[in-house]
C-alpha cells in the first residue's frame, strides 16, 4: 500500500476535509482560546462533571433501549415470517420520521400528571396527584426512551441490512452443527453483524447526545443543556463552545469503541451464494408474540404520539399561519443540503479507499462534525463569518447554512455508503481497472452504480435529518425561510403545544415519503 | 506471521446477480442525475425567486424602503402587527426570529454590514445585553420619553418598553389565602414544603425575577431563597409555565411561578380542559416587601447601530406605542399593554391590580450570568 | 460414537411446480466411501443433497442413516438434528471466528476441556496447526477448504456431505488437497457424498460413483465399471468426453473388426491409439498437457477426435490403428 502521498487525485478529499471539518475546528479553537474566565471556573467545579455523568447514563440506557427493540427485530423480521411481518419490516422505521423534541413534548403530555393517563387514574380510584406512583416521564430514564424511540430505526436498519445479506449458507453450517433458533442468533447471527450495528448504534447515540430540545424540557442537565446554558443565560458563546468539547469527545469515543469492536474479526462472508436466506415461519404461538410486541412498539414510538398531537389540535381547534411557504423552505433546504452531504460523503467514501491516513482523516472529521450539537456549528459558522464581512442574508445565509448541513451531517451519509462498500468481493475493483477503467471513470461505471443501494439509504437518511435539524437552522437562515421545524419550536416555546402540533406533524408527513421509499428499497434489496 | 496482505487463493468470483444489478443500477444513476439536478435547478429558480431575496438588492431603498427587525419573539400576530405597518409605512419589513443570544451573536458577526434596523425582545434582560454589546444606539425623542414611564426605558435612550408581562404565583385558591403570598420570600418558608412547581432557572423570566431580588438584596440573600424554593419544590423543575399550572389543577402541587399571560391564555383557550384549569386557580402578583412594588418585566424595541434609517426605526417604535400598534401587540398575547389608556386584552382584567417595583429594568441584565450561578449552586434545575 | 451405517435414500422425490426434480431416486452410501454423485446441471444433484441435508423435504420416499428414519412421508427430522454434516461450495466459514472458533463450532454438546483437544485434533489432521488462530479471511483458498472440513467432522457426524467442494481451488494444488481432505474424511468411517460436475476429479478420488440425469439415479458403480461400461448415452456423457461416427465412414478394416450393425457409433477419444494399424491422415494437432489431441479425417467430411499420450510428431506422417 502506498504511503501517504498527494497526488492530485487526493486533493478533492482533503478540501472536503478541511471544509467539513473547518465548523468544528473553529468553534472548538475558539473555545479553547476565549472560553475561560469565571463562568468556566464556574461550570468546571460545579456543573461539568454532573453534566457529563447525566449524560453518559442517558446515553448508555437509550443505547441499551435502541439495541434491545431495533436488533431483535431485525433478526425476526429477516428470517422468519409471521403475520404483518410485511408490514413491520417498513413500519418499524416510521419513528425516524419523528424529531426528539416532538416526541418529548407529545410523550410528555400523555404521561404528565395533567394528561390523559394520570387524569384517568385519578378519575378512576379518586386519589389525588400525590398519592400514587406513576412512570416519571421527566427523569433520565424517561429522556433515554424518548431518544432511543426515535432513533432505534438507525439500529434498526443497519442490522436488518446485515442480517438479510447475511449468507444462507453460513447459517445452514451452523444449523448441520446443531445450532438452533437463538443459538444462530446469538451464536453467528449477532456476532458477525455487530460491526454493522455498532456502527448504526453509535450514528444514534451521537445524534442522541448532541440533543437539546428534548433533554431541556424533560428538565435533564445534559451537556447538551448545558452548551446552550452557557450561552443563553451567561451569555458566552466561547465557554458553550469549550464545553462542547466535553461533549464530541464523549460521543466520539462511542465512535472509537464502535470501530475498535471489529478489530480483527473478518465481516466479509466467504460466501457469495444462496445469498438471502429464506424466511421460515414462525409457529403460531411464537408468531403472535411477534407480531404483538411489534405493533406495541409502533404504537409507543408512533402512532401514539402522533394521536395525541392530532388530538391536541383538533381540541383547541389550533390554526397555524401560512404553512405552506414552510413546507417549501424545509423541502428545499432539505434537499439542497442532502445533495451537498451526499457529495461529501460519496467522495469521503470512494476517494479513501485504497489511502488509510485520509480515510481516517475523513472519518475523524465526519464523526467530529456529526458529534457536535447543532448550535456548537452554528456558531461556528458565526465566527467564520465574521471574518468574511458579509451581513447573514441572501446567498450568504443559505450558503453557510448548506455549509453546516454538510460538516454537520455528512457522517450519516457515509455510513450507508461504507457499509455497502465493505459488502463488495474485494476483487471487483482490480477487475474493472483491469478492463481499462480508471479514475472517473472507474467512478462513475463501477462504483457508483454498486454503490447505489447505499446511495439511497444515505441520501434519504440525510433528507429526513435535514427537514428535523433546528439550532443552526435557526440560527443561519435568511430572511422569509422559516422552515417547518423553526416554527414547531416557535410555538412549542410559546407554549403553544396545540399550534406546534401542525407543523410538527407535518415534518413527520414530509418525512414519511422518504422514509417508506428508504424501507421498500431495503425490502427490494432483499430480494435480489 | 502470515502477512495479512496475503491474497488468498480464491480465484475471484463476481456475484451472479452483478450483471442484472448493473443494469438495474444504470437505470438508477440515470434517474438519480435527474433527479439531483431538478432539485439544483428548482432550489436555484426557488431562491432566486423568493421574495426575500428582492428585499436584499440595494437598489430596494430606493423603489421600497426596507426596515429589517432582529426579534426575539415569534407570534403569529406580530406577523399582523408588522403587515399592518407595512402598508401604513409603505416600507418592506423583513424579519430575522431568533432566540436574543443568536441574535447578538449574529450581529456581532455581521459587524457593519448588519441589516438590522430595530431589536424586539421580550425580556428586559437580553436589551441590556444588546446594549452592553454596543450593538444599539440611543434614541432621544420626546413622542418616546413622553410615552414610556422613566422605569421602562433606558435613560440615553438605547431601548423602550413597549409591553408589559408580569411575573406572578398562580395558585390553589382552597389551600391558600391571597394574603399568604403576598410577598416573594413567603414562598421561602417551610409550611410550603412541596408545594410549590416552578420551570426551570435557565428560563429568562426566572433570570430576570432573580435579577432584580439580587439588585435589591445582594447575592448571598438571593441565594439563601432560591435554595428554599427548591427546597420546596414539589417536583424537579420541567416543562414550561403552562406546565405549571396543570400541575396545579392535577393537585400536585399548590402554588406555581409564572408569567401572568400564560394564565389569562388558559382560560381564553378553547379547550375546555384549560378553561377548568385557569377556573380552578387564582392568580396574584406578589412584592418584594410590603410597599415595594412587584416585578415588571417587559417587551422592548431598540435601534440598532448599524440602522440605516433611523428616522424609520423610530417611526415604527411610535407605531408599537399607537393604539393599533399596542392593541397588535398584545390582544393575542395577553400582555399588559404598556400604555394605560389602552383597552386590555380579553381577561387580563383578571389580574390583580399592581404597584411597579421602581428599580430600573436594566439591573436584569447585570445580574443575568451571577443569577444562573446563584441558581445552578442552589440545584435548581 | 457414529453408527459407521449408510446414509440412504429410496425412492426420493421432489416435485416443484408439477416438475419432478428429484424423480424416485435411490441411492445406498456406505461408511468409509466417498460416493460422488455426478450428473449435468439441473440434473438434481443439489437437490437431492440438500434433501440428505434436511433443507427440503422430500414429498415422496424415504431417508434413513442407518436405522435412523430422517424423513418419510410422516416424519422429517430437521437440520439441526441430523448430525450430517455440510461442506459448502464456498466453505461458509465463520467470518468472526478463528479456525479454532470454527472447528469448535459444533461441540457444544462436548464437556469443555475436551472440545479444545477434539478441534486440535482434526486441525491437524487436516493439515492447519500453523493456522489454527488466524482468521478465515486470511486463509487460502485450499486452508478455507481444510478448514470447513474439520469443522464438519468435529462433532463426528454420521455422514458428511461436500457440495462442489474443489470446484473454487487453484487447479495446481486441487489433487494435493483433495487427497489429503478426503483421507481425512475416509478416516472418519463414515458415509461421505461429493457432488460434483468434475467427472475426472470424481473418477480419481471417488470410490463409487453415482450419475443422475433428470432427477433418477441412472447407474452406481465403481468409476472403473461405470466408465468404461456405462449403461446409457447420458451416463457415458457425464463421465467423460464421449464423440459419434457413423460406422460406414470408417476405414474398412474397422467395420469388418467390430462386427456391429448400428449405424452410428460412440467412441472415447482414447480409444484410438497410435501403432500399426490404419493408415489415417491427420488433420489437427493439439497439445493439451499430458495428451495430444489429434483430428482424423474420414470420407464426407467426418473425423474422428482422438487423444493419444504425448509423443513427438512431424507432419504428413502416416499413422496407424487398431
Amino acid at each position: 500500500m502506498p504511503r501517504f502521498a498527494l497526488s492530485i487525485r487526493s486533493i478533492p478529499p482533503v478540501l472536503l476535509i478541511a471544509l467539513v471539518g473547518l465548523p468544528v475546528l473553529v468553534a472548538v479553537w475558539a473555545g479553547l482560546t476565549a472560553g475561560g474566565g469565571a463562568t468556566w471556573d464556574h461550570i468546571l467545579q460545579n456543573r461539568l462533571v454532573p453534566y457529563s455523568l447525566t449524560t453518559i447514563w442517558v446515553l448508555i440506557l437509550a443505547g441499551l433501549l435502541m439495541f434491545a427493540i431495533a436488533v431483535p427485530a431485525a433478526w425476526v423480521i429477516s428470517l422468519f415470517d409471521f403475520p404483518g411481518r410485511r408490514v413491520f419490516s417498513w413500519a418499524l422505521i416510521l419513528p425516524l420520521a419523528m424529531p426528539g423534541y416532538v416526541m418529548a413534548y407529545a410523550w410528555a403530555d400523555l404521561m404528565g400528571v395533567a394528561g390523559p393517563l394520570q387524569s384517568s387514574i385519578r378519575d378512576a380510584t379518586g386519589w389525588s396527584a400525590r398519592d400514587y406512583w406513576f412512570p416519571n416521564l421527566f427523569s433520565v430514564p424517561g429522556l433515554a426512551f424518548v431518544l432511543a424511540s426515535t432513533l432505534f430505526p438507525y439500529v434498526y436498519i443497519t442490522a436488518r441490512a446485515a442480517f438479510t445479506m447475511q449468507s444462507a449458507a453460513t447459517l445452514e453450517a451452523a444449523r448441520s452443527l446443531g445450532t438452533t433458533g437463538w443459538g444462530l442468533f446469538a451464536r453467528v447471527g449477532l456476532p458477525v453483524a455487530i460491526p454493522a450495528v455498532l456502527g448504526g448504534l453509535s450514528l444514534a447515540l451521537m445524534e442522541a447526545a448532541a440533543d437539546y430540545g428534548a433533554a431541556e424540557f424533560l428538565g435533564i442537565q445534559t451537556l447538551g443543556v448545558g452548551i446552550v446554558r452557557s450561552w443563553n443565560s451567561f451569555g458566552e458563546p466561547n465557554t458553550a463552545a469549550r464545553l462542547a468539547l466535553a461533549l464530541i469527545f464523549i460521543a466520539g469515543s462511542f465512535f472509537i469503541i464502535a470501530k475498535l469492536f471489529q478489530g480483527q474479526r473478518g465481516t466479509q462472508q466467504t460466501s457469495s451464494r444462496w445469498l438471502n436466506p429464506r424466511r421460515t415461519e414462525l409457529p403460531p404461538q411464537s408468531a403472535w408474540i411477534a407480531t404483538l410486541s411489534y405493533t406495541l412498539i409502533l404504537l409507543i414510538c408512533f402512532f401514539a404520539p402522533v394521536a395525541r398531537l392530532l388530538w391536541l389540535a383538533i381540541e383547541s381547534r389550533a390554526t397555524a399561519v401560512e404553512l405552506w411557504p414552510l413546507v417549501q423552505s424545509s423541502v428545499i433546504l432539505g434537499t439542497m443540503g442532502t445533495i451537498g452531504a451526499f457529495i461529501a460523503a460519496l467522495v469521503f467514501t470512494l476517494s479513501t479507499k485504497r489511502n488509510r491516513e485520509l480515510r481516517f482523516g475523513a472519518r475523524l472529521v465526519a464523526a467530529a462534525g456529526y458529534a457536535a450539537p447543532g448550535v456548537v456549528l452554528g456558531l461556528g459558522a458565526l465566527f467564520i463569518l465574521r471574518e468574511t464581512g458579509q451581513a447573514l442574508t441572501g446567498w450568504v445565509a443559505i450558503g453557510f447554512l448548506l455549509w453546516i448541513y454538510v460538516s454537520r451531517f455528512t457522517s450519516a451519509g457515509v455510513e450507508p455508503l461504507q457499509a455497502t462498500l465493505e459488502r463488495l468481493p474485494k476483487n471487483l475493483d482490480n477487475a474493472a481497472r483491469s478492463l481499462g477503467a480508471r479514475g472517473m471513470n472507474q467512478f462513475v461505471r463501477v462504483d457508483v452504480p454498486l454503490l447505489a443501494p447505499g446511495a439511497l439509504a444515505a441520501g434519504l437518511i440525510l433528507f429526513v435529518e435535514i427537514l428535523k435539524e433546528l439550532p443552526a437552522t435557526l440560527m443561519l437562515r435568511p430572511f422569509g425561510w422559516d422552515t417547518l421545524a423553526v416554527r414547531a419550536h416557535a410555538y412549542a416555546t410559546d407554549e403553544r403545544l396545540a399550534q406546534a402540533t401542525l407543523p410538527a406533524l407535518l415534518i413527520v408527513l414530509a418525512g414519511l415519503g422518504p422514509v417508506l421509499l428508504l424501507s421498500w428499497r431495503l425490502s427490494r434489496t432483499e430480494r435480489t | 506471521m502470515q502477512d495479512s496482505n496475503q491474497v488468498p487463493e480464491i480465484e475471484a468470483q463476481c456475484p451472479v446477480a452483478n450483471v442484472s444489478q448493473l443494469c438495474q443500477n444504470a437505470n438508477m444513476i440515470q434517474r438519480t442525475r435527474i433527479f439531483a439536478s431538478l432539485s439544483l435547478l428548482v432550489g436555484a429558480v426557488a431562491a432566486c425567486s423568493n421574495p426575500a431575496e428582492t428585499a436584499d438588492a440595494p437598489e430596494a431603498a430606493e423603489a421600497t424602503p426596507t426596515l429589517t427587525l432582529y426579534s426575539s419573539r415569534h407570534y403569529d400576530s406580530d406577523k399582523a402587527l408588522f403587515a399592518m405597518f407595512e402598508e401604513q409605512a409603505g416600507v418592506k419589513i423583513n424579519v430575522r426570529e431568533a432566540s436574543a443570544d443568536q441574535l447578538i451573536e449574529t450581529m456581532k458577526a455581521e459587524a457593519d454590514m448588519s441589516p438590522a434596523d430595530v431589536i424586539i425582545t421580550a425580556d428586559a434582560g437580553s436589551l441590556w445585553r444588546f446594549q452592553d454589546a454596543g450593538l444599539t444606539q440611543p434614541l432621544l425623542s420626546e413622542t418616546l420619553t413622553e410615552v414610556v414611564p422613566e422605569n421602562y426605558r433606558e435613560p440615553d435612550g438605547h431601548w423602550y418598553g413597549m409591553a408589559r408581562r408580569l411575573r406572578g404565583i398562580a395558585y390553589d385558591p382552597a389551600r391558600w389565602n391571597a394574603d399568604e403570598l403576598a410577598t416573594w420570600d413567603t414562598l421561602a418558608s417551610e409550611d410550603k414544603a412541596g408545594e410549590i412547581c416552578v420551570r426551570s432557572s435557565s428560563n429568562i423570566y426566572n433570570l430576570s425575577l432573580m435579577g432584580e431580588l439580587i439588585h435589591r438584596y445582594g447575592s448571598e440573600a438571593a441565594g439563601e431563597w432560591a435554595t428554599s424554593i427548591v427546597g420546596n419544590m414539589a417536583r424537579n423543575p420541567q416543562g414550561g409555565d403552562t406546565d405549571q399550572i396543570r400541575a396545579i389543577a392535577a393537585g400536585e402541587c399548590s402554588i406555581a411561578i409564572v408569567n401572568h399571560y400564560y394564565w389569562v391564555r388558559l382560560g381564553a383557550s378553547a379547550a375546555e380542559t384549560d378553561q377548568q384549569v385557569a377556573a380552578s386557580t387564582s392568580f396574584l402578583v406578589p412584592e418584594f416587601t410590603e410597599g415595594s412594588g412587584s416585578h415588571v418585566n417587559i417587551t422592548g424595541a431598540a435601534v440598532t447601530v448599524t440602522a440605516d434609517n433611523p428616522v424609520l426605526a423610530e417611526t415604527f417604535l411610535a407605531f408599537l406605542l399607537s393604539e393599533t400598534g399596542q392593541s397588535y401587540l398584545t390582544t393575542e398575547t395577553k400582555e399588559l399593554p404598556l400604555l394605560d389608556t389602552t383597552a386590555l386584552p380579553d381577561g387580563v382584567e383578571a389580574v390583580p391590580a399592581f404597584v411597579a417595583s421602581d428599580v430600573n429594568l436594566g439591573v436584569y441584565g447585570e445580574n443575568q450570568a451571577e443569577a444562573q450561578r446563584l441558581f445552578d449552586i442552589a440545584g435548581w434545575n | 460414537m457414529p453408527d459407521h451405517q449408510s446414509l440412504m435414500a429410496d425412492g426420493v422425490s421432489r416435485i416443484f411446480s408439477g416438475r419432478a426434480v428429484v424423480d424416485q431416486a435411490s441411492l445406498s452410501l456406505a461408511p468409509g466411501e466417498v460416493t460422488a454423485l455426478i450428473g449435468p446441471s439441473g440434473a438434481g444433484k443439489s437437490t437431492l443433497l440438500r434433501m440428505f441435508a434436511g433443507r427440503e423435504r422430500p414429498d415422496q420416499g424415504v431417508m434413513r442413516a442407518g436405522d435412523v428414519v430422517l424423513s418419510d412421508p410422516s416424519r422429517f427430522v430437521p437440520v439441526e438434528k441430523r448430525r450430517i454434516g455440510l461442506v459448502f461450495q464456498d466453505f461458509a466459514l465463520f467470518p468472526h471466528l478463528t479456525v479454532l472458533g470454527n472447528v469448535m463450532f459444533g461441540l457444544q454438546s462436548v464437556a469443555k476441556p475436551e472440545r479444545e483437544t477434539r478441534a486440535q485434533a482434526w486441525i491437524d489432521r487436516l493439515g492447519l496447526t500453523h493456522r489454527r488462530d488466524a482468521y478465515p479471511h486470511h486463509l487460502s483458498g485450499g486452508e478455507q477448504q481444510r478448514t470447513a472440513i474439520a469443522r464438519a467432522l468435529a462433532p463426528e457426524p454420521v455422514a458428511i456431505l461436500l457440495d462442489e467442494p474443489f470446484s473454487g481451488l487453484d487447479p495446481t494444488m486441487r489433487d494435493q488437497v483433495r487427497q489429503s481432505a478426503l483421507e481425512a474424511v475416509r478416516s472418519a468411517n463414515i458415509p461421505a457424498l461429493l457432488v460434483t460436475h468434475d467427472a475426472n476429479a470424481a473418477l480419481v478420488h471417488a470410490d463409487k460413483i453415482a450419475v443422475i440425469g433428470n432427477g433418477t439415479i441412472r447407474q452406481t458403480g465403481a468409476p472403473e465399471e461405470v466408465y468404461r461400461a456405462p449403461n446409457s448415452l447420458s451416463v457415458a456423457r457425464a463421465l467423460g468426453p464421449i464423440h459419434r461416427v457413423k460406422t460406414r465412414l470408417l476405414p474398412e478394416a474397422w467395420q469388418s473388426a467390430l462386427k456391429t450393425s448400428a449405424d452410428t457409433l460412440w467412441y472415447r477419444p482414447e480409444a484410438f491409439q497410435i501403432g500399426t494399424g490404419e493408415a489415417c491422415t491427420v488433420s489437427r494437432i493439439q497439445m493439451a498437457g499430458p495428451i495430444t489431441e489429434i483430428a482424423l479425417d474420414l470420407e464426407d467430411s467426418a473425423e474422428i477426435l482422438a487423444a493419444s499420450p504425448a509423443a513427438r510428431f512431424t507432419q504428413a506422417s502416416a499413422w496407424k490403428s487398431l
